[in-house]
């Protein structure tokens, strides 16, 4: 059975810095991407009856996700999408690609002699914490910029630093606190969802070899669905109430 | 810089709202008191007085908690 590690094992060195597993599949995770999102912007560009079924069904999958958020956010919409559409389908295609046959299961044996360890090519990126609180701290900065964009500066920055009053000198401390921990809470969840559903995953195929991990697999497919929505949701939830006025 | 102008309807009402803050609703009220006991703690480890600052974090931490608290309930209401 591999060891199971909460950190991203590293698999070798590049002049000094540390390339890890997970790594190595966020980058070819990127380059798909990338090259997804290139092939929709190249159809989109082109006339109608000229594009694809592919586009079509991204396209029916962006208007889906338009209408669910608008409601939150209003006419914010039009400002906002690009950003949400963008996180949602980054998260939600990132967990999937660590559900893929292969990521974790090709391993390598690294290291020698009494250090040598199992360890997979592929992990997914997800499951790394690194990448979840880059994701974090990345949607709270967002945040605080569209806090700043719909209510002015001035009026934005009072909520934090407000010499008023000591009362609301402390509420406002509170509040610079609230918006950290709205980085832990983004990160934590994420990576704490998928990461125990790859355990999950590797547990149950030691336990039983023979089908038993299919219902799971299903059950992982569905958490990294709602886990990209709930972070998208979120983020829209946080975006909304920063830009409206406290009092 | 002044803020943009828009039209502030957005529907308080629905459901995603409410289904998405109560799946952040564990992390979202215990990382205050995570954030309280880290700072505590590396006060603690810099002036070497264990473990006072910790204890003071600590109760911080729980005030921005229920601070946060409040704010959902403020929100939904």
């Amino acid at each position: 059975m591999p060891h199971i590690s909460i950190r991203a094992e590293p698999l070798f060195r590049l002049y000094g810095f540390v390339v890890t597993n997970t790594l190595v599949t966020s980058a070819i995770f990127l380059l798909l991407f990338f090259g997804v999102a290139i092939y929709y912007y190249k159809q989109a560009a082109q006339n109608y009856g000229k594009r694809s079924r592919l586009f079509y069904f991204i396209h029916y999958v962006n208007r889906t996700l338009y209408n669910f958020l608008s409601p939150i956010l209003g006419s914010k919409m039009r400002l906002v999408f690009p950003f949400l559409g963008a996180l949602f389908f980054f998260i939600l295609l990132q967990n999937w690609f660590g559900l893929l046959p292969g990521v974790g299961s090709i391993v390598l044996h690294i290291g020698e002699g009494a250090q040598k360890e199992t360890v997979p090519l592929l992990r997914g990126n997800t499951t790394d914490l690194n990448t979840t609180l880059a994701l974090g701290i990345f949607a709270v900065m967002t945040i605080q910029y569209y806090g700043v964009r719909f209510l002015g500066s001035g009026n934005y920055l009072r909520k934090f630093i407000n010499i008023g009053n000591p009362l609301s000198f402390f509420v406002g401390i509170l509040e610079i606190v609230s918006e950290f921990s709205k980085v832990i809470s983004f990160s934590f969840r994420l990576f704490g969802n998928i990461f125990a559903g790859e355990v999950l995953l590797t547990v149950i195929a030691f336990l039983i070899p023979i089908a038993a991990s299919f219902p799971f697999l299903i059950l992982e497919i569905f958490v990294g669905f709602i886990q990209a929505l709930i972070f998208t949701l979120l983020t829209a939830v946080f975006i909304n109430s920063a830009a409206t006025e406290t009092h | 810089m002044e803020g943009l102008k828009y039209d502030n309807r957005s529907n308080k009402n629905s459901p995603y709202r409410i289904i998405s803050q109560s799946f952040n609703l564990g992390f979202y009220l215990v990382a205050p008191l995570i954030i309280g006991v880290l700072i505590g703690l590396y006060l603690d480890k810099i002036f070497g007085k264990k473990p006072s600052f910790t204890l003071i974090f600590i109760l911080f931490g729980t005030i921005a908690s229920f601070y946060n608290l409040l704010k959902i309930v403020k929100e939904e209401r």
